[in-house]
């Protein structure tokens, strides 16, 4: 499994265990405790009450034993109350019973106050000093028989005897009594126990002595409260106390059972280790149990929990799989548990993811092609703005020169109006002259016909005439300065014309207004100038004729009269000079026109020029915001040229990305 | 983990609650003296014991106190018949039994005939090993402590002399009774080391004739005696008169008797008999009429006073009666 941050995977089966075994281990150690704490008290109590029915038994077996025996002497004194036997057939009745009794072998015996005795001849009995012994002071408190306190025989052994007084009516003391050995209560006392490990003594509770103890030194002794065996002193102390319940004296327990009919007291005892053997044994097989069954368990719960939870592994790691980007794995589902559901969930997760990859992987690649192409587009979309950004100055440049020519246009053509309105005016003095000179040419002719009339006087006014021919002459030339100035003048404005015609052309569609107007002027400038050099000839003409009037006058001045028809014939050339000079006038007039029409036209085209210069501003201003916008198209195509390169490296980073998810 | 404690708590409290008031009930149950429909049968082992009669009328009394019915047959001194009587009590509807054993070894057999009854044992004490907490109980008076009372008044009566001579006429041989009493006496002197001579110890079979025979047998060991201790007044009446019949002075030797019967009254009265002990039969009867009734209804003897640890037996004290106190019993 891989570790991620080094984070240690905990397992769900030790998680499981962790939680489960402790449980486990907890209840069956508590089983355990219970059952042992449960077992030892009532092996405990089985014990006291195996203990109590052990005591109860001997107890019953001495007294049955005591009984048997009491009844048997018992017997023997009924029958000699009854039969008040004589001395020698009391005697006998002794000798019968002799040896009948195994346990009172020397069989009963009959005393009487007055020392006599009556014993079987072969009994072993010690008579001496009868009425000092104890068995006839005891006898002497009763009737019925019973045994009174233990004491040692001749022969050393420990008996006890049972002893009544004869109730025979004859007045007499007479005490019969019989001996038991007390063999055969020690029999009883140390054999007949009915528990395992159990041991029982006898007291005489009268004087404290043992009568019978497993332990012979024990016997005839004293129980004493000061006995250094803890058992005994407490056992003593117990006595002393006269309480008889059962109970626990130093590790043991103690049970008491007085014997009915004596003054005895079974004592009957049990080490608790003897108890507790049992339970320690019982208690170490139910640990042993326990640890085998947790050991068990925890075996079955490994086991099962493995089991179960097996599935969850090949999830576990189809998961890892899927963190790890591998959704080519089949997800095994099996078992209609909540992991068998968790399988099948996975499963169509797994599926559905899968769709979804390479639905993505699908898209991401597109993504990638348009994001190519876009980035593509925009960097030719780029470049083309930035040709367009290019022209655009271009444009722009060129509008700035087409600007200045328009300036100078204007200028040239304010220029031209200025020199227009100079040969207007030039034309005006020109057309004043005319008229001066028509109105001459009308004097001249009325001087003529006044000529005519005073022939006469003409020779006195032929020399008049001829100064103010000469004058007519000088005339003239003045007006050939003022036509070849106005043929320059043309020249000039053809030159205008032409130049204007050559910007208007250069302004395009704009300028094509004016072209036809420079066209106008120009043809108007031609026209001045064919004017000119016609009024040149003319007066030329004028001047040749001037000079044969002059040489026609002084030839007529000798003829005058003959030269009265030339003269004639001269005031018909006045007249015709009137009418050429007025033809000159009206030419004038209207070469005044056209100039006044070049000078509108000039003036139009100073305004137009200074629109049009106007307008190449705005156009200027227009390309140059045409020049920023090319700009910020070209950076917004390099914007979106880096976007779409971006785009492109996104769609090609989620492609790898999603490249990576196996599907 | 939160739930799960949760559940265990309430589950807990549950369990507790449950246990809290199914005590509730037993104590209430027990709680009650009504013997409302309580129907007990006294079987008495006979008709002619002075002191049963009077046991008997107590326990009579008490039971019509508490409402219950009580019948009363007599087994004629047959084990056999009372055996019979036992095993016939569950048919004849009865709910407990009130018992005075013929004989204290069949405590057992008999137990076994009243089945499921609860049987209350009076007068005559069985074993110990044989009776059963809460079913097979026995009421009755702390035999050694009547004969403490006997040996200490008597004691002090003769002046608590370092020596005595004591005569101790026992009931019947099987009577669980007499060794007790009579054990109590020797174990009073015995611890206070009085030197004990007991000159004659013999069964007087309860009987005040029986006495009279034994204590003339006595009279031929020629033996002196201080006091004559009886398990019971009868007795002592007997050696009153032997006493009498033979010249004794009863106020010089004393004699002490059991049971306060109206012959051990008039005794005491006229100080032939020194002291008697009351086995105080109102306090018996009401016992075992309540230890009845509790047992009946399935309950326990604990609520009953005098009642032992183990459930198995209900104490009704002893009263000495002296001529200072004897007229309250008479």
């Amino acid at each position: 499994m891989e570790k991620v941050n080094g984070k240690r995977h905990a397992k769900i089966k030790n998680k499981l265990l962790l939680f489960l075994v402790p449980a486990v281990v907890a209840t069956i150690l508590i089983l355990v405790l219970i059952s042992g704490y449960l077992s030892s008290r009532s092996m405990t109590q089985m014990a006291t009450s195996a203990l109590n029915s052990s005591i109860s038994n001997q107890a019953d077996n001495i007294e049955a034993w005591l009984n048997y025996n009491l009844q048997n002497f018992s017997t023997v004194k009924q029958l000699v109350e009854k039969d008040k036997p004589s001395d020698s057939e009391l005697s006998a009745i002794m000798d019968a019973y002799y040896g009948f009794n195994p346990y009172c072998k020397n069989g009963p015996y009959v005393a009487t106050k007055a020392g006599k005795v009556f014993k079987a001849s072969e009994s072993t009995k010690n008579t001496d000093n009868v009425t000092e012994q104890e068995w006839f002071k005891q006898g002497m408190t009763r009737v019925n028989m019973v045994y009174g306190s233990t004491y040692k025989d001749v022969d050393g052994t420990n008996v006890i005897s049972a002893s009544g007084i004869i109730n025979d009516g004859s007045g007499e003391l007479k005490i019969m009594a019989a001996d038991l050995s007390l063999d055969q209560i020690s029999i009883i006392v140390n054999s007949k126990v009915k528990m395992d490990q159990a041991a029982s003594f006898l007291v005489d509770i009268t004087d404290k002595t043992i009568l019978a103890h497993r332990d012979k030194n024990r016997v005839s002794t004293k129980l004493d409260t000061s006995d250094s065996d803890n058992l005994m002193s407490a056992i003593a102390k117990k006595v002393n106390e006269r309480n008889y319940s059962t109970v626990t004296l130093a590790n043991n327990v103690v049970a008491f059972k007085p014997i009915s009919g004596t003054d005895w007291i079974l004592i009957s005892y049990v080490h608790n280790s003897t108890i507790m053997k049992d339970v320690t044994k019982l208690v170490t097989t139910l640990a042993v149990i326990g640890v085998i069954a947790i050991v068990l368990i925890v075996l079955l719960i490994n086991l099962m929990v493995t089991k179960v939870i097996a599935p969850l592994g090949g999830i576990t790691k189809n998961i890892t799989d899927m963190s790890a980007g591998d959704f080519t794995i089949d997800v095994r589902h099996e078992g209609n548990d909540e992991i068998g559901l968790m399988s099948d969930k996975v499963s169509e997760f797994v599926y559905s993811m899968r769709n979804m990859l390479s639905v993505i992987n699908d898209e991401s690649k597109k993504l990638k092609e348009q994001s190519d192409n876009s980035d593509t587009v925009s960097k030719s979309m780029y470049e083309a703005s930035q040709s367009q950004s290019e022209a655009m100055k271009n444009l722009n440049s060129t509008v700035d020169q087409l600007a200045v020519a328009v300036n100078e246009i204007a200028q040239s053509a304010t220029t031209l109006a200025m020199v227009v309105a100079d040969t207007r005016d030039n034309s005006n003095q020109a057309n004043e002259s005319m008229k001066e000179t028509v109105e001459i040419s009308k004097k001249g002719r009325n001087d003529m016909e006044q000529l005519a009339d005073a022939m006469q006087y003409i020779k006195s006014s032929n020399d008049d005439l001829v100064t103010s021919i000469n004058e007519v002459g000088k005339a003239s030339e003045e007006i050939t300065n003022i036509v070849g100035l106005i043929s320059e003048i043309a020249e000039q404005t053809n030159l205008l014309s032409l130049n204007a015609s050559i910007e208007a052309a250069r302004a395009g569609e704009s300028g094509k207004g004016f072209a036809v107007v420079a066209t106008e002027i120009g043809k108007l400038a031609q026209n001045s100038a064919s004017s000119a050099d016609s009024i040149a000839k003319l007066i030329n003409d004028v001047g040749k004729a001037i000079d044969s009037v002059v040489a026609q006058a002084q030839t007529s001045a000798k003829n005058i009269d003959t030269n009265s028809e030339l003269i004639q014939t001269a005031v018909q050339t006045f007249d015709r000079i009137y009418q050429n000079i007025e033809k000159s006038n009206e030419l004038i007039e209207l070469m005044i026109k056209d100039v006044e029409k070049v000078d509108d036209v000039a003036s139009n085209v100073a305004a137009i020029s200074e629109e049009q210069a106007a307008s190449t501003d705005e156009i200027l201003e227009t390309s140059r915001r045409m020049v920023e916008q090319a700009n910020s198209i070209t950076k917004n195509s390099q914007d979106v040229a880096d976007n779409s390169h971006e785009l492109a490296n996104t769609s090609e980073m989620l492609t790898s990305y999603v490249q990576k998810f196996k599907i | 983990m939160k739930n799960r404690i949760k559940r265990s708590m309430a589950f807990l409290l549950c369990a507790v609650l449950l246990t809290v008031s199914l005590t509730a009930c037993g104590k209430s149950g027990s709680g009650s003296f009504s013997g409302n429909g309580v129907k007990i049968l006294m079987i008495l082992h006979a008709d002619d014991d002075g002191f049963l009669n009077t046991l008997a009328d107590a326990i009579v009394a008490k039971a019509k106190e508490v409402g219950a019915t009580i019948d009363i047959v007599y087994s004629q001194n047959s084990t056999e018949t009372q055996m019979e009587q036992i095993a016939g009590a569950a048919s004849g509807g009865y709910d407990a039994i009130i018992c005075r054993l013929c004989d204290t070894s069949t405590a057992l057999q008999m137990e076994n005939a009243a089945g499921d009854l609860p049987v209350v044992f009076i007068n005559n004490e069985p074993e110990s090993d044989y009776l059963k907490g809460d079913q097979f109980v026995y009421v009755g008076s702390y035999e050694q402590d009547a004969g403490a009372f006997q040996a200490e008044y008597i004691w002090s009566g003769l002046g608590k002399p370092s020596t005595l001579n004591v005569i101790i006429l026992m009931g019947e041989k099987l009577h669980a009774a007499a060794p007790k009493r009579t054990n109590a006496v020797k174990y009073y002197f015995l611890d206070n080391k009085v030197n004990v001579n007991y000159v004659f110890v013999d069964n007087g079979d309860w009987s005040d004739s029986v006495a009279y025979d034994k204590l003339n047998v006595f009279k031929i060991t020629g033996q002196p005696f201080d006091c004559i201790f009886c398990n019971n007044d009868t007795m002592a009446m007997g050696a009153i008169k032997w006493m009498k019949d033979n010249g004794y002075d009863t106020h010089k030797l004393l004699v002490a008797g059991i049971d306060a019967t109206n012959e051990g009254c008039a005794a005491v009265k006229d100080g032939d008999l020194y002291m008697t002990v009351l086995q105080d039969t109102t306090g018996q009867g009401n016992a075992a009429v309540e230890s009845a009734v509790a047992l009946a209804k399935g309950g326990s003897v604990a609520s009953v006073s005098g009642v032992s640890e183990d459930h198995k037996y209900i104490w009704v004290p002893f009263v000495p009666v002296t001529p200072q106190n004897v007229d309250q019993y008479n």
